[in-house]
This record gives structure tokens, C-alpha cells and sequence, in this order.
């Protein structure tokens, strides 16, 4: 039956008809309820109601109302109303970006605080979560959703079995070889600790919980699951662990490792210093990266990272535009026969649905591995991304509860029915979702909850080895790690902007509060929010945005190009290849005083080899490249400039580590690339010398700008955003790191504290927070505690209400 | 000026047809045929009028016009009658211009107009150099860039100077030999006969440049050495240690500074094998466990007079305690800080039951802010008051008036530094009843009262009126409170003759005028810090030889 056939059918006259899905309510009050009783299709139940698990988004009002009806008993009418209320305010959740109760939908779990509770690792991103939401709704519909929202207490029930034992019953009763799973799990012979002998050829000696995670990891590959995950905690090693595997049979290869970029050029150095070459590393990214599958087959170990993997998939399989029209090209990762693929950071595929996860499920390949310090990073859910990748059967199929049809994908081409039995997909269930997610998610970890919970325990002791710092601190041998606030007050004039700029989001906030619409307006709170942080760490970063540089009475555009090595307004300015701009004399001077190989002439800013015309034509001002540019450029030059409290307390804590008979040197993370453009300008204005990391650099860059700072002594200062370094980067050079703005949630913190405190270093170390004492930072400091103290207080806390910020704490920061 | 605007660019068409290098190198500089041309007309009109203004004062300007026209006519013909005759000739040319000649801006001076001739607009006038002019114009504005440059590059050194607390002056020779030396120490094999002092500079310098290794290392040691110091020991490995056993038997005291690959076995060898050791300070040696912290004390027993230890989480309280039974009565010097293993109040609280005749002290940052409390500070001075010089309680937040007033007053004859690094719950009144009358004490030396947020006007100026005439280094770094009218009151009534570092970072109340004030009143002062302080700019007035750290306008 066609959907418009089945519309059309009762309500043709149906005014909103034609308009848009959303519009839900507005067409059902257009329906009257005796008619559609009168013309309901008889044997419109059943397709219907199965249509509407697949598609929420797109379906029209009017099938949506029909379906839903149409699966309930047609004489119950009047208590029907407010069930079809609800279950319409649920769906329009999905779509919409309000959630009130949001907690209930979502209801999800992070696994870490019961696998481990002292590192819980969520993360309370708030626009990403709001995407996840999306995904996690689509999820549900996906699988056979419970009947949770028929259950009102209005409505008289006779007893019945509960949904989650009859399919249980039912997948036994089609599947006896399921009912084996878990006892055959808890049987299992678990790997026992054993240190394996050191691999011949690797130049570093492994400390002795390196080679238990060696004798582990061979002989878990050994095993029928062939691989795992690896989840150390950050800094213990997992590379080299992993590199002692290549090294343990070097017969076995060729090994594919995808990696973000930033680690990319880290992997392949590691595995160049610590095998002493012995292993033939190629590097597949870039532009002028191998076309065939030929070129790969030479390499050892292959690197590549997770944005190249799902282009060269997206490429092989649905194709690119060229003039020509729609172009394939086979992707040589994919048509290559690898022994082993190992997933660095490998919640990079947490959302399975993702292009990145679903190119690396489809890789050929005999073992496979996860690296990740941190394998659950919100939910249990994400577990389940991994599951599908390393082919854990049955745990990632979807089974049947008519017959003995089971598949890893979901194959519905015609939506109606299942490709291989027919049945609709409703009777079809997801091993993990039914017997280990979605019971925690209904109960939390109480009875039902708990005995899933219990059954990813029992996978996750099968399939995952984690190790943290505190258990192996003796093998370690870590520094302690010392964190501290530094708590400022803003000077007079910054207090005077502060308060006008907070008076002002209070007001609009309050106006939110008073109307009862502050969860529609998440994301206009959030830019409120956002300005007052970016205001306590100095104003520019405010007054001067991308885009709104406005031009000044005389009628001419602020702004100035800023040479990168005097770091004044650039006189003559000139631009290297590589598109850093500089005076004509400052670079000719730089040129002329190397001396030394002039292949080895390197560009000041990002450390690679210099390419740039002396003689060529001076560059413009350009009001574009103004605008778009960095804040340096934008701010007054010639001493009229004031800096902010932040940046003098930072400046101060770095002058106080000066001495002339030790090197300290120090990370400076924030949020806000401005507030670091700024910060290096100052620094470098005040004598420091600097390198930046930035998102935008190539892997080649980050490479040689992280060795420069490794190895020049005097580059005492190491500027990361938190988003671009927050991971993958080895930095025990320094011993100190300065964290200019409060994050929502303290891990992120600790993770970036971790670029420090890992092996090698043998400084101790100090990370600094830094906090405007009088502006919305202390608050989120408050909050970050009290957070963090719930965390501890209450084990079996469903956390999802602990990651993300609910209205109360929204009014929160905005007390007075 | 290089400041070409964007909005000039705007005004000219985008789409032009292709140029020649020579059409954009003219275009460029400004010359264009056609205004040759029209101000050679103009001159020439400018010419004739001048001529024939006195002859024909009374023809009409129509009149005068038809002639110059008619000469333009003319020479226009004559022109293409030339071009005809004799192929291209340059004749005409040359006659035309040397009738184009211009007087030059500058000098007056008769010339010919080139393509290098520099433009120049004066008093409202535009016109042309003559050659010389020119190439004096050019000269002078090629040393003017080249001196503003100088002064940019000036700039940054004199920031990096002062942010490494040096004055920009020449070295000694002395200085620029061991700089020389420790560039290129990879290639020394023997120091020979260097004096302590140099070797200790040595020694630094290398530290700070990261390169004292297993290798360099060997450079210092020498079997009459008394004093060891390494400020950064990183990067020498546990076999290297154990070499300073070996080659500096007679070694007394020893400094090892962020000592990560100290071992159990290097500190138990240094116990064993040095006999004259008596002071130990080490900073991070974090491998060092319980167990061998016990045996280091038993070993070392009552010949340990100086104990400085920081940044570890394994010393705990059995080792504390472990140093108190075996070095307590000795201990002249102790440093217990950033201890996060000693986590329970116990532990401390056997303190004053050991030491006796302390003379520094040290229990800085400690890993709770309850752990050291007024009582415990009370009775360990009413042991030790007497001798005790240096006292050192930062970040002891637990700590409020009462160890102040009832201990420090009454027990500290002889304390000469004090830090008391933010202690919030010192206030204004309990500094001023500590100074006020305090008259056992002649005087401190050293004061740190960093992030003290309780203190005010009031308590800093009794303070200074005990310890004016003694004091030589204060800190009060984040005292917010402190107002225009302390500074006010210092300049009419107190003068500090022996201060030389003060740090008024964040004392938003400090300004130029304070600064010129304190500049006037310490007659020693040297460093000067005001990060933070946004209202003390370049104008300040300042005594030649003080260095203020931290104004923005330095290096903005």
C-alpha cells in the first residue's frame, strides 16, 4: 500500500494535508476522531504501525496519527487522547531541540563510573549532545522500541509478561544457541597475567606491566574473539604496546593503524625509533597518497587517519562529482587484505552510523584492535560501535523473533520488511540493544538494568584490558601531579564591562525563565554564557569577532597586517609559501643570519622548510582577510592596546618561572583560538619565545612544530587550543600547564593535564587553573565541584544528569 | 608607509586588459604620459602668460588660449613631420624636453625630469627633486626605516632582558668564556683548573639549556669537592648518580634539583658511601619509596643538619616520623613541602616533640589545608623560638591570627623571613598586634605576604614601622585592599633605605604616582613588580637603576 494511497483513504479533505511533517498537532486536532473510526483501513495496522519505527522524521501527520490508532483498540477513545498527546511530544523531541525531561528519553548511562568509577570520562558538550539526541532517538526507533508510553495508570491492565521476557523467551525459543552466550562468557578462561619476553628488536625496554599487556594482547588475538580493546589510561603506553606486537611476529602483516591526524606523525616516529627502522612504515594521507592497493602491500605497517578512511570508502562506494558525472574509485584501503587493523583513539567511531564507522567495518581484515583511553566517553551506546567493528557475534547482530533469520546489518531496502525472512522490523532485535542497553537505560542499574549491566561487564572482562596510572604507579614511576586555581579579580574597567554585559544576559535569561522557555532557547543561553567566559579573558575576544570589525570614524577599516617575527604592524609585509607574513627586512635578516644548511632553513612560525620570495611584491591590507583573520590583526596597535587581567596573570606565573639555572617549560591550553592568538602576540611581545598549535595545521606542521618545541631549550611556551591538543600529543618536554578558562567538566581538564604527566617525565608537575574570581568562570568552577562530588557520593547515579547542564544549573549561573 | 588602504583598491575598476612590466612599474609609481603631457601644457601656458602677461595685460583669456593651441598644433605637426622624414629620431624629443625642465623643491635648481625623480608635495605645492636631491631623499628615508627597525629588534631584547632580570650591557670576558664553553661543551673533555664560582656557572647554564647529562655531568665531579649542585638532574640516569659517589667522597652538602631518576639504591649508596654529608636537598625525587626513606635516616642518623625535601607522594608519615626519631635533635634546616604523602594530622603533629634547635622551616603547601594548625605552628616555635630564622608557611591556609599574635610574637626573637603566602585568614588586626610593640624582634629582612586577601592598609604601615630600617625584599602580590592613601602616608613619613625587590602585582591601587613615590623612598630599590596593574604606564617617574617588571606599555 502506498502512502499516499493510505492517506487518502480517510482524510481527504483534510486541510493540512499538504503542509509541511512538523506540523503534527495542528493536523490532528483537524481530524475528527469519529471519522476516522469509520474509515479506518482494516488492514492498515500492522504496516503502519511497523513504518513508524523507521521513519520518524519523514513521515507525514496524518499516516502517523493513523498508525498509532490503528494499533490500539479502536473503542478506547477518550483515554486514547492523552496517550496520543504524549507519544506526539516524544517524537517531536527528536526533532525539535527542546527537550523537558530530556533525561528520559535519553537515559543513558556511562558505563565507566561502574567499570571504574574514579575516571569518569563524560563529556558535557552541550552542542554535540543535542546532535547525539538525534541519533539516539533514531536508534530507538530502529530497534523494537518498548510499549513504555502505553502504560498509564488511567488505563486498567490485566497482568501480563513484560516485553523484555517474552522476546527473551522468544529469541530463545528461535535461537537455542543464544541461550549459551553469557554462561558460555562467564566460563570463558580468562588470559591469565603472565609477562611476556621482551621483542627482539625493540630498541626501548617495556616496563613489566607493558609486557603483561604483550602477553595479553597476543593472546587474546590468539582467541576466538581476535582482538580487543586496549584501554590503559592515557600515557601508559598503548603505542608501544602495540608497536611490541608488530614487533612479536613480524611475519604477520601487513598491520593498517588509523589514528587521528594529530597522531599520525607520532606513530610513525615511535614506531621508526623504537624498532630502529626494522619495520617499513608508509604513510598513507595527504594529496599525493598511493591510488592502488599494489603500493600498500610493501609496508609492514600502514598509517592513516580516520578522515582519509572514510573518504577513500565514500569514494569506492557512493562516489564523487566530477565534470563528468558521478565518478567511483576503488579505495586501496579497502581492496587490500590487512592482518590486523588497530583503531588509535577509537571513539572516533563512536556513533556507528558515521561514515568513519561504517568505512572501518567494512575493512578486510584478520584481528582486529581498539586503542582508547577513554572507550566510553558518554554512553553505553558507543560500546556497541565498537562491538559491530570488531565482529563480536552475537553481540552485534539483529535477530529474528519468527525464525532463525539473524544479520549484522540492518536490511530493510523497502523499509517493510526484512530482506532475508520477510518479517517486519518489529519482530527483529538487536542482540546488545535487548539483553545489555536497553534495560539500563529503562531502570538505570536497578534489577533488570543490573543484570545487563552485569552482561557488558562480562563482555567487557572478555574483550578489554584496562590498566590506570594508580594501579601501576610504581611501574610508572609518575611525578605527582599537583592541581591548583589561581584565582584573579578584574581591575576597574574590566568590571564595568563585565557587569554591563552580565546585567544584560541576566535580563534575557530571566525573560527566558519568566516565559518557561529556557530549554528552547539552550542555544541563545549558551552564546550568553559563552560571552561572559570570553569576556573574562579579555574583552577583544568580545568587542572584536570575526565579522563584526567595525570600520572607525575616519572611514578606514581597522586593522593591520602584523609581522610574525617583530610582531609589530609589518612595514613591507611579504608572505612565505607556507602563508605567514612577514616585514621584508625582518624575514631577509632571519634569512641572512642562518647559517648553517640552507635546506635546513626553516619558517619561524611552523617549523618547515622556508620557501619565500624576498623580492617579491609587498601584500595588501585586505579588509577580507582582516575580518577573517587572526584578532591580532584586528586590535590597535601602537601602545594604545590594554591587556587583561588573565593574560598579566598568566604573563606573571611564566615570568616567576624564569631562572637562570633552570628550563620550566609550559603548555597554555584554551578554548578560544583568539584568546591564544592573543596570548602568543602578548608572550612574544613580552620576550617569550612560543610555538602554536592550531586545528588548521597539516600533520606535517604539528610535527616539526611540536619537535621544535622538544628540542630548542629556549622555546619556553606551548600554545593548544583544548580541542585541537586535548589528545594524542606527547609533550614531557614541559612540566607545567596553564589552563586559561574553566571547562564545563573537569575531564577534559585532566585529560589535557595528561599531555605531561605521563612516562618520561621525570619533572614534577603543575597544572594551573586559572579563574576571574568576580565573572561567571567561579561559578563554573562551583558547578564542576558539586558535580564532581556527586559523582563520588552516589555509585549507581544515573550520571546523565550529572554530564549535561540542567535548567537549575542554568539558573545556577546566573544567581547572584 | 606600506599602509596601502583596502578602499583605494576598491575604487578602480577590477577588470583590466593585460600590462606590461614597464606599464605597472610606471603605474606604480605614479607616472602617467598623458599628466606628462598635460602639465607640460600647463606649463607652457604658465609661460606665455608670464611672457605676454605685461605685453597684452588686456587680451582676452580666449585669445591667449587660440595661441597656446596653436602652438600645440604646431608642435604636434612638427612632431609627426619628423617621426616621417627621419624614421624615429630622438631630436624633437630632447628639444621638447629640455624645454620641460623643472626647478627642484629643495634646491631650486634647474633640472631634468627622469623616472627616478622623487615627487615630493611641500607646503601644498607637488613637484619634483633634481637628481641629487633625489638621491639624498632616498638615503635619509632608507636610514630612517633602518633605524626604526633597529629599534623594533632593540624593543624585544630589552623585553627578553628584563624578563630575564639583566640589564642590556656589555658582558665581561669572563662571562662570554663561559657562555663559549657551555655552547660547545659536548666537545670538552676536561674543565681543568676553573674556580667554584665558574664551575657553578657553569653548571647553571647548562642546566638551563637542558644539557646536563650522564656526560656532562662528569665535567663537575672532583674528589675534593665539598658542594654539589644540579639544578637539573633529569637528564642524568641512575648509573650516573651513583658516580658522585665515587668521584666526590668529601662532599658536605648536596643539591639536586628536580631529581625524577633518583633511585632507592643512589640514596642509600649517597648514606653509605659519602661520610661527610650533612645537608640534602631534593626537589621531586618522587622513585625514592617509604622503606627507603627509613633507611636513609637510620643511616644518616645525627649527621644530618639539613633536610630539604619537595614534590613527592611517597614520603609518608612512617618516614617523617623515621626522620624525627634519627635526625630530629641535629636538624638545623628542615623543608617539608608539597608532600602530598603526609595526608594525616598525626604525622605533624610529633613535630615539636624532635626538633630543638631549628633555624629554617619550612612546611609549605601542604596536601590539606587542616593538616597544620595554629597550635601545632605555637608549640613548634615555643621549642625553637629562639634560634629560629626563616619561617616559611605558604599556603598553610588552616593557619589564622592566633599563631601570629601567640606565637610569633612571643617565642621569634631572631626570625628574619617570614612567607606567608596566601593565608586568607590573617587579617589586618592580628599583622597589626604582631608589629605593634613587637619589640623582642629588631626587624625582618624578608617578607612575603603574597595573596594575604585579609590585610589592609593599616597592618602593612604598622609593619612597616617595625621592619622599615631592616627590610630588603617584600611581596605583596594580590593585597587588594591596599589604597592610594598607604602610598601617601609612605611618602611623608617612611623611608626604606635597605628595600631592593618589592612585588606589587595586582594592588590595582598602584599607579605612576606610586610608583614615583616608592621610587623616591627606597633609595636601593631595584626590581620593582606591577603585572597586573594597568595604570602604570611609561610616564612614571623613575630613579635610574630600578627595574619595573611588568608594565604593559614596555612591550606593547
Amino acid at each position: 500500500m502506498t502512502k499516499a494511497s493510505e492517506a487518502g483513504g480517510f482524510i481527504v479533505d483534510d486541510p493540512d494535508y499538504k503542509k509541511p511533517a512538523r506540523r503534527r498537532r495542528a493536523a490532528k486536532k483537524a481530524v475528527s476522531y469519529v471519522e476516522t473510526d469509520d474509515e479506518l483501513p482494516p488492514n492498515g495496522t500492522s504496516s503502519s504501525k511497523s513504518s513508524r519505527k523507521r521513519k520518524v522524521k519523514d513521515e507525514s501527520e496524518d499516516e502517523e496519527y493513523q498508525e498509532s490508532l490503528g494499533t490500539d483498540k479502536v473503542d478506547d477513545i477518550k483515554p486514547e487522547d492523552d496517550e496520543e498527546e504524549d507519544a506526539i511530544v516524544i517524537r517531536g523531541t527528536s526533532t525539535g531541540r527542546n527537550r523537558p525531561n530530556g533525561a528520559s528519553i535519553v537515559n543513558a548511562i556511562s558505563l565507566s563510573d561502574l567499570s571504574d568509577l574514579s575516571d569518569l570520562e563524560q563529556n558535557i558538550d552541550i552542542p554535540e549532545e543535542l546532535e547525539e539526541l538525534d541519533l539516539e532517538v533514531v536508534e530507538e526507533a530502529e530497534a523494537p522500541r518498548p510499549k513504555k508510553k502505553r502504560k498509564t495508570p488511567a488505563k486498567p491492565k490485566k497482568p501480563r509478561v513484560p516485553y523484555f521476557t517474552r522476546v527473551t523467551e522468544k529469541l530463545y525459543n528461535i535461537h537455542p544457541s543464544l541461550k549459551d552466550v553469557f554462561p558460555n562468557l562467564d566460563q570463558h578462561e580468562q588470559i591469565e597475567v603472565k609477562k611476556a619476553t621482551q621483542p627482539e628488536g625493540m630498541t626501548c625496554t617495556l616496563l613489566p606491566f607493558q609486557l603483561e599487556g604483550l602477553n595479553w594482547l597476543v593472546k587474546q588475538e590468539e582467541s576466538e574473539f581476535g582482538g580487543g580493546v586496549l584501554a590503559d589510561e592515557m600515557g601508559m603506553g598503548k603505542t608501544i604496546q602495540t608497536i611490541a606486537l608488530f614487533m612479536h611476529d613480524r611475519t604477520k602483516s601487513p598491520n593498517l593503524v588509523i589514528a587521528p591526524t594529530v597522531a599520525l606523525m607520532q606513530w610513525k616516529s615511535e614506531i621508526e625509533l623504537h624498532t630502529n627502522g626494522i619495520l617499513k612504515v608508509g604513510v598513507f594521507h595527504g594529496q599525493n597518497r598511493g591510488k592502488s592497493a599494489e603500493e600498500l602491500k610493501e609496508y609492514d605497517v600502514i598509517l592513516t587517519t580516520y578522515s582519509v578512511l572514510e573518504s577513500v570508502y565514500r569514494k569506492q562506494n557512493y562516489g564523487f562529482k566530477r565534470k563528468r558525472g558521478l565518478v567511483k574509485e576503488p579505495s586501496p584501503l579497502h581492496n587490500t587484505h590487512f592482518y590486523r587493523v588497530i583503531l588509535d583513539e577509537a571513539h572516533n567511531i563512536k556513533d556507528r552510523q558515521s561514515g568513519t564507522a561504517k568505512a572501518a567495518n567494512s575493512l578486510d581484515t584478520e584481528k582486529r584492535w581498539c586503542l582508547s583511553g577513554t572507550p566510553l566517553q558518554n554512553r553505553i551506546g558507543e560500546m556497541y560501535s565498537l562491538i559491530r567493528f570488531m565482529k563480536l557475534y552475537p553481540f552485534c547482530e539483529y535477530f529474528c523473533t519468527k525464525c532463525d533469520c539473524r544479520s549484522t546489518e540492518w536490511k530493510f531496502t523497502n523499509w517493510k520488511c526484512c530482506d532475508t525472512c520477510g518479517h517486519t522490523p518489529m519482530l527483529h532485535t538487536n542482540f546488545f540493544n535487548h539483553f545489555m542497553l536497553k534495560n539500563i537505560q529503562k531502570y538505570g542499574v536497578e534489577g533488570l538494568g543490573l543484570e545487563s549491566f552485569k552482561n557488558i561487564r562480562l563482555l567487557l572482562k572478555n574483550i578489554m584490558l584496562r590498566r590506570t596510572k594508580v594501579q601501576r604507579a610504581d611501574d610508572l614511576g609518575l611525578p605527582p601531579r599537583i592541581v591548583e586555581i589561581r584565582r584573579d579579580r578584574f581591575n576597574e574597567e574590566e568590571k564595568d564591562l563585565y557587569a554591563s554585559l552580565y546585567s544584560d544576559s541576566k535580563r534575557k535569561f530571566n525573560d527566558y525563565v519568566a516565559e518557561g522557555v529556557v530549554l528552547n532557547n539552550y542555544a541563545n543561553i549558551f552564546t550568553l554564557i559563552t560571552r561572559m567566559r570570553q569576556l573574562a579573558d579579555h574583552p577583544d575576544l568580545v568587542l572584536r569577532r570575526v565579522g563584526t570589525n567595525s570600520i572607525d570614524s575616519s572611514g578606514m577599516p581597522e586593522g593591520v597586517i602584523v609581522c610574525q617575527l617583530c610582531d609589530d604592524e609589518a612595514e613591507e609585509p611579504i608572505e612565505s609559501k607556507c602563508h605567514h607574513k612577514f616585514c621584508r627586512l625582518c624575514v631577509s635578516e632571519y634569512v641572512e643570519g642562518f647559517n648553517g644548511d640552507p635546506n635546513k632553513l626553516e619558517c619561524p612560525v611552523c617549523h618547515l622548510a622556508l620557501s619565500i620570495d624576498l623580492e617579491g611584491p609587498a601584500i595588501e591590507v585586505d579588509l577580507e582577510l582582516i575580518k577573517k583573520g587572526s584578532i591580532v590583526n584586528r586590535i590597535r596597535m601602537g601602545g594604545e592596546w590594554r591587556s587583561s587581567t588573565k593574560i598579566e596573570a598568566l604573563v606573571e606565573e611564566l615570568f616567576h618561572l624564569r631562572s637562570d639555572r633552570v628550563t620550566i617549560k609550559s603548555i597554555v591550553f584554551s578554548q578560544f583560538t583568539s584568546m591564544l592568538d592573543l596570548v602568543e602576540w602578548r608572550l612574544k611581545r613580552a620576550g617569550f619565545e612560543t610555538v602554536k598549535l592550531q586545528g588548521s595545521m597539516s600533520p606535517l606542521q604539528r610535527e616539526s612544530t611540536i619537535k621544535h618545541f622538544m628540542e630548542t631549550p629556549s622555546v619556553e611556551v606551548f600554545l593548544v587550543s583544548l580541542k585541537a591538543g586535548g589528545v594524542a600529543l606527547n609533550l614531557c618536554e614541559a612540566s607545567q600547564v596553564f589552563i586559561l578558562d574553566p571547562w564545563w567538566n573537569p575531564s577534559v581538564e585532566w585529560q589535557s593535564g595528561d599531555r605531561v604527566h605521563r612516562i618520561g617525565q621525570h619533572r614534577p608537575v603543575k597544572i594551573t587553573r586559572f579563574c576571574i574570581e568576580d565573572s561567571i568562570e567561579s561559578r563554573i568552577i562551583e558547578l564542576q565541584d558539586k558535580k564532581a562530588n556527586m559523582i563520588h557520593a552516589t555509585i549507581n547515579q544515573d550520571d546523565a544528569a550529572i554530564s549535561r547542564l540542567t535548567p537549575s544549573d542554568l539558573q545556577f549561573l546566573f544567581m547572584n | 608607509m606600506s599602509r596601502r588602504r583596502a578602499d583605494k583598491k576598491e575604487n578602480e575598476p577590477e577588470v583590466r586588459g593585460p600590462n606590461s612590466a614597464l606599464t605597472a612599474f610606471l603605474r606604480e609609481q605614479g607616472i602617467d604620459a598623458g599628466a606628462i603631457r598635460r602639465r607640460y601644457e600647463q606649463s607652457l601656458l604658465t609661460e606665455r602668460n608670464e611672457q605676454t602677461s605685461h605685453l597684452h595685460e588686456q587680451e582676452e583669456p580666449f585669445q591667449e588660449n587660440e595661441i597656446i593651441l596653436a602652438a600645440i598644433e604646431k608642435r604636434r605637426r612638427r612632431r609627426t613631420d619628423a617621426n616621417s622624414d627621419s624614421g624615429y629620431s630622438d631630436s624633437s624629443f630632447s628639444s621638447d624636453d629640455v624645454k620641460d625642465s623643472h626647478y627642484c623643491m629643495n634646491c631650486d635648481r634647474e633640472f631634468k625630469i627622469t623616472v627616478y625623480s622623487k615627487k615630493l608635495e611641500k607646503d601644498g605645492k607637488v613637484g619634483y627633486l633634481c637628481t641629487e636631491c633625489t638621491r639624498f631623499q632616498v638615503d635619509q628615508e632608507r636610514r630612517k626605516k633602518k633605524t626604526a627597525f633597529e629599534a623594533r629588534k632593540k624593543r624585544k631584547k630589552l623585553a627578553s632582558a628584563l624578563l630575564n632580570r639583566q640589564e642590556l650591557k656589555i658582558p665581561s670576558l669572563q662571562d662570554i668564556c663561559i657562555k663559549l664553553l657551555s655552547k660547545h661543551i659536548d666537545d670538552v673533555h676536561a674543565l681543568g683548573d676553573i674556580s667554584v664560582v665558574s664551575l657553578n656557572k657553569i653548571s647553571r647554564i647548562l642546566s638551563k639549556n637542558r644539557s646536563l647529562n650522564n656526560r656532562t655531568m662528569m665535567l663537575f665531579l672532583d674528589v675534593t669537592l665539598k658542594h654539589l649542585e644540579f639544578w637539573d638532574c633529569s637528564n642524568i640516569d641512575m648509573a650516573y648518580l651513583d658516580k658522585i659517589t665515587a668521584f666526590c667522597p668529601k662532599l658536605e652538602s648536596m643539591t639536586l634539583n628536580m631529581c625524577g631518576q633518583l633511585h632507592n639504591s643512589n640514596l642509600i649508596s649517597f648514606a653509605q658511601n659519602l661520610l661527610d654529608l650533612n645537608s640534602i636537598v631534593l626537589n621531586g625525587p618522587f622513585l625514592i619509596s617509604e622503606p627507603t626513606w627509613v633507611q636513609f635516616f637510620e643511616l644518616m642518623n645525627a649527621r644530618l643538619k639539613l633536610f630539604h625535601v619537595s614534590n613527592t607522594h611517597r614520603f609518608s608519615g612512617d618516614s617523617l616520623q623515621s626522620l624525627l626519631t634519627n635526625c630530629g635533635t641535629s636538624l638545623e634546616s628542615l623543608s617539608l613541602s608539597r608532600l602530598d604523602g603526609l595526608m594525616s594530622k598525626a604525622a605533624y603533629d610529633v613535630l615539636p616533640y624532635h626538633l630543638r634547635n631549628l633555624k629554617h622551616l619550612d612546611l609549605s603547601n601542604p596536601f590539606k589545608e587542616n593538616l597544620i594548625d595554629d597550635n601545632l605552628i605555637m608549640s613548634i616555635l615555643s621549642v625553637n623560638g629562639e634560634s629560629i630564622e626563616t619561617l616559611l608557611l605558604d599556603g598553610c591556609s588552616g593557619l589564622t591570627d592566633l599563631f601570629l599574635v601567640k606565637g610569633v610574637k612571643r617565642y621569634c626573637s631572631s626570625l628574619k623571613r617570614i612567607s606567608l603566602e596566601s593565608l586568607d585568614q590573617v587579617t589586618d588586626s592580628g599583622l597589626t598586634q604582631l608589629f605593634g610593640g613587637w619589640t623582642i624582634n629588631s626587624g625582618l629582612i624578608e617578607v612575603n605576604l603574597k595573596r594575604c586577601f585579609g590585610l589592609g592598609d593599616r597592618g602593612i604601615l604598622t609593619f612597616l614601622n617595625h621592619s622599615a630600617s631592616s627590610l630588603v625584599s617584600l611581596n605583596l602580590n594580590s593585597v587588594y585592599s591596599l589604597s592610594h592613601t598607604l602610598f601617601q602616608t609612605l611618602s611623608r613619613t617612611l623611608k626604606l633605605p635597605l628595600l631592593t625587590a618589592l612585588d606589587l602585582g595586582f594592588v590595582r591601587s598602584v599607579d605612576d604616582k606610586a610608583i614615583a613615590i616608592l621610587s623616591r623612598i627606597c633609595p636601593k630599590l631595584k626590581e620593582l613588580e606591577v603585572y597586573g596593574n594597568n595604570r602604570c604606564t611609561q610616564r612614571a617617574r623613575i630613579r635610574r637603576g630600578l627595574k619595573v617588571l611588568g608594565r604593559q606599555s614596555d612591550s606593547i
